[in-house]
């Protein structure tokens, strides 16, 4: 494995770690939390400092070593959890997480000065919301200590045990001026039982190395037992018989003697409790007059980084330092707070979309082959309708692949949320359902803008101030609801907030003056909730950073009609808002009306279709020049000549020979399109034009028909709009 | 009396490689270990070694351990100094 394939890996196990430490936290800003939660917080935080040391991510490894120190208190019981405690923890959160993307290039290395000062401070207890300026010494020696202390680890990690034993002493007085900020009664002691089981000596590891690092932590040995030894003849010398107690100083970071057994996992029992010792027997010299085993050299970075998923490579039998097992404290913590998932495996997103092309492809070539078998006159062939099932289950089963759960998207908003209270000094709790809801890949990565648009707008325009909400008898803290579900074929996602709801009057007001409606025209109350969608509207007395350009809500309806979907508006006023994004399952297969115009076929998509007719004459009425108007159930609708669109020729003119089908769109209303004739109704696969052509205006991509023929997908918007432009320029003219 | 010579790496292999040399030499009688070529000794041979002492004793044998420094060194941290070291058979 190249080193880059093994930081891939640190990173990826960094997501998890952040995504753990992530639910802890909110758990513990919910009162719902007990010792496993911080414990796995801190576990997580933890392994991404290990692997940062490794990589020699410096900035990234300082501060998680802050963090970690505060996690320490907080997991012993020594810090309470407050509010503003958890608030700190959030806030350290998010420039951890900065740091990490910092650390893979992303992103700049974020300012952590303060944030490193408040997190010393609130281990002696200090917890303020804006960071104190007087850091004092706790902060300060904080630092340089992070770092010597962790050099001292590196070098260990490295095998370089030499270099560790020539400075010991400077290592010990350091860890107890790091962990002075740890409240701790004289004399008192970590009490550390280390029993050594079957796999710890298997693969050169061995469990003294482990023991001499406790002594040069300070630690020494008050007691080993020797009772399970077996007689000579019987003792098999792979199996561990010992266990020892050692006695350490409580002034020792708990963390630092952890993390000695970071690699053994499960085949070392381990216990770390307070305790105050019996007498010394003989203690131990701080430093070994006598250099300790030196491990044969091995890159420890394949070590460190490989932690989980990987078995250990052929190389570390040789580093007896550190068991490349199977690490159960990273993965503990997880598995202890959410339920058990299913197995999965990571893989390449290149051979994923790869394989969902060719099942494309390979549905297309079934279709031509019935269409051929069929014109052939060969009909109710069995081994057809096998083939035909099982293509369906190929398909179906690759696009559950490519499937992912919408909490990818809303794992994104509680940070989002965090940054707009602290702009807009407003509070707002989430409330999420339905992240399990599946959507396809393709539209799950352009979800991420209007989502992201219109929860800043409830936010911002919809939830109220504290004292606002509290003066018209709502609870300080404004909810936002964000929940999807599948709803007949589609994925409908909505964003509710219990803010103030849509002030319309203030709405109508800005549409007039904005000349987008006349003064006096009747609107209903979905009309006017509508016109926030228009460009270039925007009803906020101020432009803030955050919206108000007035271009934000015309682009999110924008965003979502290019993802095939809808959007709509409920609001009450005074009691809040709830936008509905209802959008297909997925971006590469859909559904449509094969029709033929002229000497063309193409395709409609049935996401627009309303209906279809052949119009009586007296339904067709002619307005104008050139236009006719369609009769249906009382409603005018322009009939729309899709030959002229697309420039087909020699297709029916008159409505009675033709069919109409009748269309919705999203900024013209609804429309008919004329038509020769209908063929079929049936699911296609969407082939872009973009990607193999370009983008052609009026078309929404190709597919390919049964028979082997390209056949153009109509963009029915801009077909609507195009003519609704054309006709009213001519009447104008 | 015999004599058996510890190697200067006592790690797991080499006290699976010793056992048998072991058992015999305890039940042969007088048994010497010269330790004093190791550098580095690990769990799988010190508990090898309090077993073999532990069962000489029982069968009223002796077996007496020359350590190293390195050897000693490693006894003392552990805790096991007196079991391999002191008494005629601890």
């Amino acid at each position: 494995m190249t080193n880059e394939e093994i930081q891939q890996i640190f990173f990826l196990e960094c997501e998890e770690a952040l995504g753990a430490a992530e639910s802890g936290l909110a758990a513990c800003r919910d009162g719902m939390h007990d010792a496993d939660t911080v414990n796995a917080v801190f576990r997580a935080v933890h392994s991404i400092k290990g692997g940062a040391g490794a990589f020699g991510f410096d900035a990234l490894q300082a501060f998680t070593h802050a963090f970690e120190t505060l996690l320490s208190d907080v997991r012993d019981g020594t810090l309470p959890i407050t509010g503003p405690l958890v608030d700190l923890m959030l806030r350290a959160f998010d420039v951890l997480t900065d740091h990490v993307t910092a650390a893979r290039g992303e992103g700049a290395t974020p300012e952590d000065a303060a944030v490193i000062a408040a997190l010393a401070d609130a281990q002696t207890g200090q917890i303020a919301v804006p960071p104190s300026t007087d850091a004092a010494a706790p902060a300060a020696t904080a630092q340089p200590d992070a770092g010597d202390s962790l050099d001292f680890d590196l070098d260990a990690m490295l095998g370089d045990i030499e270099a560790a034993i020539a400075e010991p002493t400077e290592a010990e007085a350091e860890d107890s001026a790091d962990a002075a900020d740890a409240p701790v009664n004289a004399g008192e002691q970590w009490i550390v039982t280390v029993q050594p089981r079957s796999g710890a000596l298997a693969n050169g590891s061995e469990p003294v190395l482990l023991l001499r690092e406790l002594t040069l932590l300070g630690g020494r040995c008050i007691a080993v037992d020797v009772d399970s030894l077996p007689d000579l003849d019987t003792i098999d010398p792979g199996e561990g018989y010992l266990t020892w107690r050692f006695a350490i100083d409580a002034t020792v970071d708990r963390a630092a003697i952890e993390e000695i057994f970071d690699f053994v996992g499960d085949d070392c029992g381990l216990t770390i409790d307070r305790g105050t010792p019996p007498p010394a027997r003989e203690p131990a010299p701080a430093a070994e007059t006598v250099p300790p085993p030196k491990p044969v050299a091995t890159p420890a970075p394949d070590a460190v980084a490989v932690k989980t998923a990987e078995p250990a490579p052929a190389a570390s039998p040789q580093s007896p330092v550190s068991t490349v097992k199977e690490a159960p404290a990273a993965k503990a913590a997880p598995a202890s707070a959410p339920p058990a998932m299913g197995q999965s495996i990571r893989i390449d997103l290149f051979k994923l979309d790869k394989l969902i092309d060719t099942v494309g492809e390979l549905v297309i070539a079934q279709a031509m082959m019935a269409q051929r078998l069929s014109g052939a006159g060969l009909t109710g062939i069995e081994e057809l309708t096998m083939l035909d099932s099982l293509t369906r289950d190929i398909q179906e089963s690759a696009m559950a692949i490519r499937a992912q759960p919408i909490g990818s998207v809303f794992s994104r908003v509680p940070r989002m949320l965090r940054e707009l209270e602290s702009t807009t000094g407003k509070r707002v709790r989430l409330e999420v359902a339905g992240e399990a809801t599946e959507l396809d890949k393709t539209v799950i990565e352009r979800l991420g803008e209007p989502l992201t648009h219109l929860i800043r707008n409830a936010v911002d325009h919809g939830i109220e101030t504290p004292d606002e909400r509290v003066a018209a008898g709502k609870p300080a803290e404004g909810v936002l609801r964000l929940s999807a579900e599948h709803r007949s074929g589609r994925i409908v996602i909505s964003i509710a907030d219990d803010g103030k709801g849509i002030d319309r009057e203030r709405v109508r007001a800005k549409a007039v003056e904005r000349g987008l409606i006349a003064t006096d025209a009747s609107l209903s109350d979905e009309d006017i909730d509508n016109l926030i969608f228009a460009p270039g509207f925007s009803t906020a007395a101020s432009v803030s950073n955050i919206s108000g350009r007035g271009v934000g809500m015309d682009v999110v309806r924008q965003n979502v009609k290019e993802l095939g979907g809808r959007i709509s508006i409920e609001s009450t006023p005074g009691q809040g808002s709830i936008f509905s994004l209802a959008l297909p399952l997925t971006l590469a297969i859909s559904d449509g009306m094969i029709v033929t115009v002229g000497d063309q076929t193409l395709v409609v998509p049935l996401a627009n279709v309303v209906e279809s007719l052949r119009p009586e004459a007296d339904d067709v009425q002619g307005l104008g020049v050139g236009r006719q108007m369609l009769n249906v159930r009382g409603q005018f609708l322009p009939i729309v000549p899709v030959e002229g669109a697309i420039g087909a020729r020699d297709a029916i003119q008159q409505a009675t020979e033709g069919v109409l089908v009748i269309v919705d769109t999203e900024a013209n209303g609804q429309a008919a399109l004329l038509v020769d004739s209908i063929l079929d109704q049936r699911q296609f696969v969407i082939k872009s034009l973009d990607a193999n052509f370009r983008a052609v205006p009026g078309v929404a991509g190709a597919t390919i028909l049964g028979d082997g023929r390209v056949a153009l997908i109509l963009d029915v918007d801009a077909i609507v709009s195009q003519a609704v432009v054309t006709a009213g320029l001519r009447e104008a003219a | 009396m015999m004599t058996l010579n510890l190697p200067s790496r006592c790690d797991r292999a080499a006290a699976e490689a010793l056992k048998p040399e072991l058992t015999d030499g305890v039940a042969a009688g007088h048994l010497v270990l010269d330790g004093t070529a190791v550098a580095q000794i690990g769990q799988a041979m010190l508990q090898l070694l309090v077993a073999a002492r532990r069962t000489a004793s029982a069968q009223g044998r002796r077996l007496d351990i020359t350590p190293s420094e390195a050897m000693r060194g490693t006894a003392r941290m552990t805790g096991l100094e007196p079991l391999l070291f002191e008494g005629p058979a601890a």
